[in-house]
């Protein structure tokens, strides 16, 4: 939590949205409170009031209770006039505090106490009375009157009277309360106490509200709060006009759990609330989590750290790579070695291109993917300079022979030759530089440049220090100014360049740039585009001796005529080997290389397997690899080192890895190998190890089994161009393709032999009959035999059906074994017209051979037809 | 975010649906108006007793902002009662008729709607739904009858009534007493139209009584103008009735008992307003205000005034009202003894007798 992000805007709003719904989740609750309140206040209020009208109702049955008793009375003297007052003052005797009387229509008293007599004008009553009501009237000074009428013929001739002082009124009319804390009072319309004693709390405060809702209502009532506690005050209307039934009741004793609702209800929501906001709490913190936690990863995410990881992957990829490449290569090797079938071969070769390319740009990545970890060390090693050329121009001029180019190399001949420094990495400059040209280079030349500087002798070691100079000079399509920025990127190819043909990722000079950088050194280029360009490195190097390299072009020939017999085929049949190794292919793989030199291999799975076998047999080379579980090949040479008594102490023990060749190379010194060999297994390199740690006797350069290598005569006959390095023949077998007076001699010799039939043939002019002979191994029935074969054959009708099918490629090889055969037996127009048609398939381009599948088919049953008709 | 702004809302729906929900039940009573009709069987400008209460349901329509619909001129068959449906059917909660007439067809629809309220005024019966109410007039008959009595110059006063009914005869007994308290010698002429709004009628009645009995002061107790105009055009003067009409007839007008319903109206509707609606038989004395007479005009003298006054005041004060004993009928029986009083209940339904001074005039019904 402490890496609060930078960009707290969304955290602002989150909060400042959060704060809003709390500050209206707080607003919501004090209305539902503030509601919920007045709701209730209004539902006891309600209560109250209907209390209040209970209360002015019982008040109301006392005054008709009371009336009813007086209507008796007045009922009583109705039927008897004459003792009328006798009557009155019975009832008056009965309740002393109150005062009966009986007046009459002019307003004198009849009966009754003189002193406490009522008159018309005082009360409303009377007047009502002798209209013949049954009514209860007030006056303020007076008192409470109930009269009725005593009627004479049905016409009112007197009204009784009960009249109730306002000291006595309470004891009839006093409602009482049903509380015990609750008071009322019936007051007039000024506020006068008439009935009930004094009021703990001042009525007259709400008398105006109370009075305000009665205009409405016949019973009312109001809360307010006096004095800290919180009264109803109500009021009712009573029979009794001008009076009103006044009181209070505290809030406390109408408390009957219902206040409690308030509570609940707001409590509940309350804690709702309290959900709701731990709910945005919880969600404002895993937000701001998940938003850490992105931060994080962004910051993860960095162009260094992204890079870094891009590295790591590449490189473990790599790594992952090289080892099925390694073997797809190895067991390539071997079919191509081992199959008689002309197309597996070429295509097992293909395999192996594509494979070689697949291998040099694993081996790429992983370079530069070191580079950019930071892994890529420089291993200084003294070294030939001259090897080194050597090699890289022999490598060159392979490839250069493919595309028709000028390859010309100069070199200083004043350069010192053994220098010190990282010999791999050198070769591996130079070789980029040179595929770099002669892949953007169609046609003109190519110029290879070495040349030096010397320096300043370094401060610390007696070393000279020379500047080497390595320019590589192409006449290609050149690099476009803006594109010269580009160049050095990794996984990218200048655009236009994309555009020919070339291949690959454009690894090399980026590997170039880094390489040379990583030595200090200093790449410059200058192109023009569309003319060429010129790469020139320039590295510093140490001499370790000054010994001149001479001329290069002389010792390069020179170095060529040696090499050529290590090269040739041996044999040693009796040499033994062991080759360890977990991986069963990579077993298979160098069985097979070493199938032609006989060589006994033994093979152990791992190390311990190895140590039993090394034990008991004595062997000439071991080969072990450097990776195996359980015990890798370090341990197991260690192992080996310490055994007491063995029949291999003095066998060169080789290091198998699958590492870089500097790596391996540390490896091997490191763990005291003999030598090493980096995989995958090249032959070459293979046979080298063996040529030079075998003992002499051992090896013998004998002729090889040539049953083999006849079979693969024919097809490299037209595939020598495809096959690289012209097979070097063995001095002892005169080479048709080689020797070129040999060849001649002998088919001026076929010509001279001709048998007649083919004579004619010949002469036709139809069919090239020498190169038909010659085909067939200079037998002439042979090639009878294959001229009948070709006669009867059909490819006519497959290729028609093939064509049908619009299956290109069966078509494609089809047409294939047609120029094949047909330039076996000499018939070159159809054959090159196949070959033709041959280019169109591996080129795509169809709409050419179904123009001319035609033509093809015509002349192939032209051909056959006319063939037929000579033999 | 956008959920948060949604809880919000909510939170704010919940609280508006709080608010008003819980208001809805007080804005029914307080939110609309009242919606209140009146029926009246002659015009609405009659200058008599509908425009009585025309002016009257006016003025508290003003005050407690009401909506009323004045229906007049209202037969008194089945359209009086498709009146009043119609006016239901507008949305009315009161319907108030103003005459005695309509007594069977509100009663019908009163039990056919019982949730709208009626008003009946001259009316007798009553429904849970429908309160009748009337004033004590005949208090203002008994002072209009002082005067009358002071200003006859030939004691011949004419009675021009409508219908032989309680009411008008209770009216008739009234002024009757009034002249007989201060002119024992005066009699009081009726004659009868027949009708409270028929003009002809009531004109041939008022020419009866002043050119065959040559009455030199005539009272009404009908709705039609035409008696104030025959009085007028021959020199006779007139106590009216309902209205004050003074401006109308300047010449010869004294004096009316007339009507201030608005002292009615306005409290009866508050009380349906607030659902305090109870049914009644109103009977509306001088204390109430609702009843009054209209101010003697210049021809009667001040000694009358002085009298009439005192007379009001001790109505008002409860020791006097006029069918206080002794009353004695026109053929001389005691009615009411000394000391006695007439019941409500006999005034209303039982007066079909006249006192002393009256010459009823039955015989002349004829006309």
């Amino acid at each position: 939590m402490e890496s609060i992000p930078k960009d707290t805007k969304y955290n602002v709003k989150t909060v400042v949205a959060l704060a809003a719904i709390v500050a209206t989740v707080c607003l919501f609750c004090v209305v539902l409170r503030l509601k919920l309140d007045s709701l209730l206040y209004n539902n006891i209020s309600g209560q109250v009031a209907q209390r209040a009208f209970v209360l002015a109702q019982s008040v109301n049955a006392r005054i008709n209770v009371q009336l009813d008793a007086l209507s008796s009375i007045a009922h009583l003297a109705e039927n008897d006039t004459t003792r009328m007052c006798d009557i009155l003052s019975a009832a008056n005797f009965d309740e002393g505090q109150v005062n009966y009387g009986i007046v009459s229509l002019d307003g004198t008293l009849v009966c009754g106490d003189s002193s406490v007599s009522v008159k018309p004008n005082e009360f409303s009553g009377i007047v009502q009375s002798f209209r013949g009501k049954h009514i209860a009237s007030y006056n303020s000074e007076r008192g409470i009157l109930l009269s009725v009428p005593i009627y004479r013929n049905g016409k009112v001739r007197n009204v009784l009277y009960k009249l109730y002082d306002n000291i006595h009124a309470r004891n009839y009319f006093d409602a009482g309360c049903m509380e015990d804390d609750c008071y009322s009072s019936i007051r007039d319309q000024d506020g006068n106490t008439i009935v009930g004693f004094d009021s703990p709390i001042d009525l007259s405060l709400v008398e105006n509200d109370l009075k305000k809702q009665m205009e409405l209502y016949s019973s009312s009532a109001y809360r307010k709060r006096i004095n800290g506690s919180v009264y109803y005050f109500f009021m009712a209307d009573l029979q009794l006009p001008g009076l009103s039934l006044v009181g209070m009741i505290p809030e406390l004793s109408l408390n009957h759990g219902v206040n409690q609702v308030a509570s609940l209800v707001l409590g509940g929501v309350g804690a709702l609330a309290l959900l709701l906001f731990a709910g945005f709490g919880v969600m404002f913190f895993v937000d701001r989590r998940h938003r850490d936690k992105r931060h994080r990863r962004n910051l993860l995410n960095s162009p260094e750290e992204i890079g870094h990881i891009k590295s790591v992957v590449l490189e473990s990829v790599g790594h992952e790579i090289l080892s099925p490449i390694g073997e797809i290569l190895g067991m390539d090797t071997i079919i191509i070695k081992e199959s008689k079938d002309p197309f597996l071969k070429e295509y097992a070769q293909n395999i192996q291109s594509a494979g070689q390319s697949l291998l040099s740009l694993a081996n790429s990545i992983m370079d530069l993917s070191k580079m950019e970890v930071g892994n890529m060390e420089l291993y200084p090693v003294e070294y030939n300079l001259f090897n080194i050329l050597c090699d890289c121009y022999k490598m060159a001029v392979i490839r250069i022979n493919e595309k028709a180019l000028h390859f010309e190399i100069e070199v200083d001949q004043t350069i010192p030759s053994d220098l010190l420094g990282d010999e791999v990495r050198i070769r591996q400059i130079i070789n980029n530089l040179l595929q770099n040209a002669i892949k953007y280079t169609t046609n003109g030349s190519i110029a290879f440049k070495i040349g030096y500087e010397r320096q300043e002798k370094a401060h610390s070691d007696n070393l000279d220090t020379i500047m080497l100079t390595i320019s590589v000079q192409d006449t290609g399509i050149g690099i476009r100014d803006e594109e010269m920025s580009k160049l050095f990127m990794a996984f990218r190819r200048i655009e236009n360049r994309s555009e020919q043909e070339a291949e690959g990722t454009g690894l090399g000079l980026t590997l170039v740039k880094r390489l040379v950088d990583l030595m200090n050194g200093s790449i410059v280029v200058d192109s023009e585009y569309g003319k060429g360009s010129n790469f020139k490195v320039v590295i510093p190097q140490k001499v370790i001796k000054n010994e001149v390299i001479g001329d290069f072009n002389k010792r390069y020939r020179e170095y060529v005529t040696a090499s050529e017999i290590p090269r040739s085929h041996f044999r040693a049949q009796n040499a033994s080997i062991l080759a360890v190794d977990d991986v069963p292919m990579n077993l298979r793989v160098m069985t097979g290389l070493l199938k032609e030199t006989a060589v006994q291999v033994d093979i152990a799975g791992n190390g311990m397997e190895a140590i039993e076998k090394i034990k008991r047999k004595h062997y000439d080379i071991i080969f072990i690899d450097q990776v195996m579980p359980i015990m890798d090949g370090i341990e197991t040479r260690s192992i080996i080192k310490s055994l007491a008594d063995h029949p291999n102490k003095e066998t060169p023990i080789i290091l198998l890895s699958i590492n870089t060749m500097s790596e391996a190379r540390e490896a091997c010194q490191k763990a005291n190998f003999t030598d090493f060999l980096t995989k995958p297994l090249r032959e070459e390199n293979l046979f080298a190890i063996l040529l030079q740690y075998l003992p002499a006797e051992l090896i013998s350069y004998d002729e090889p089994e040539k049953s083999e290598i006849d079979q693969n005569l024919d097809e490299s006959y037209y595939t020598q161009s495809h096959m690289g390095v012209p097979l070097v023949a063995d001095k002892n077998e005169p080479s048709q393709q080689n020797d070129g007076l040999e060849s001649y001699q002998k088919i001026k010799e076929i010509e001279r032999l001709l048998p007649e039939d083919l004579e004619n043939l010949a002469a036709s002019g139809f069919v090239d009959v020498k190169l038909g002979i010659n085909c067939a191994e200079k037998d002439e029935n042979q090639y009878r035999k294959n001229l009948q074969d070709y006669s009867s054959s059909n490819m006519d009708a497959l290729l028609e059906k093939s064509l049908k099918e619009e299956d290109f490629e069966r078509y494609r090889l089809q047409v294939r074994t047609l120029k094949k055969r047909s330039l076996e037996i000499g018939g070159i127009d159809i054959a090159s017209l196949a070959k033709s048609v041959e280019y169109a398939c591996n080129t795509g381009n169809y709409d050419f051979v179904r123009m001319h599948h035609s033509e093809l088919i015509r002349e192939y049953r032209n051909f056959i037809k006319v063939l037929k008709e000579l033999i | 975010m956008k959920w948060c702004f949604f809880a919000l809302g909510m939170i704010l729906l919940v609280a508006a649906i709080i608010t008003f929900c819980t208001h809805k039940d007080e804005r029914d009573s307080f939110g609309k108006r009242m919606h209140i009709a009146m029926v009246m069987t002659g015009a609405r400008d009659d200058h008599s007793w509908n425009e009585s209460h025309y002016k009257a349901m006016k003025k508290v329509a003003h005050k407690l902002n009401l909506e009323v619909e004045y229906y007049d001129n209202v037969p008194n068959d089945s359209t009086a009662e498709n009146v009043m449906e119609l006016a239901i059917s507008h949305g009315a909660q009161v319907i108030i008729a103003t005459s005695f007439d309509f007594g069977d067809k509100i009663l019908k629809i009163a039990t056919r709607h019982p949730n709208i309220k009626f008003l009946h005024a001259t009316g007798i019966r009553t429904a849970p739904n429908l309160s009748t109410f009337f004033g004590r007039i005949y208090q203002m008959r008994y002072l209009s009858g002082i005067v009358a009595g002071l200003m006859t110059k030939n004691n011949r006063i004419g009675f021009l009534a409508g219908l032989n009914i309680s009411e008008v005869n209770r009216n008739i007994n009234a002024f009757a007493l009034g002249v007989q308290k201060v002119n024992p010698e005066a009699k009081v002429y009726v004659s009868w139209s027949g009708s409270w709004i028929d003009e002809l009628m009531a004109d041939d009645a008022a020419s009866y009584l002043i050119d065959t009995v040559g009455v030199d002061l005539l009272t009404v107790h009908v709705d039609a103008l035409a008696p104030y105009e025959i009085a007028e055009k021959k020199n006779v003067w007139i106590i009216g009735y309902n209205n004050d009409n003074s401006k109308l007839y300047p010449k010869r007008f004294l004096t009316a008992p007339i009507w201030r319903w608005e002292k009615f109206y306005e409290t009866k509707i508050q009380e349906i307003i607030h659902h305090k609606f109870i049914s009644r038989d109103y009977w509306l004395g001088v204390e109430s205000g609702a009843i009054d007479l209209a101010p003697l005009s210049k021809h009667v003298d001040d000694s009358i005034r002085v009298l009439v006054e005192q007379e009001r005041k001790r109505i008002e004060q409860g020791i006097f009202d006029v069918f206080f004993g002794p009353i004695i009928d026109n053929h001389g029986m005691v009615r009411i003894e000394s000391g006695e009083s007439m019941t409500d209940a006999e005034m209303i339904n039982h007066f079909d007798w006249y006192v002393k001074g009256v010459i009823d005039g039955i015989d002349s019904q004829g006309y």
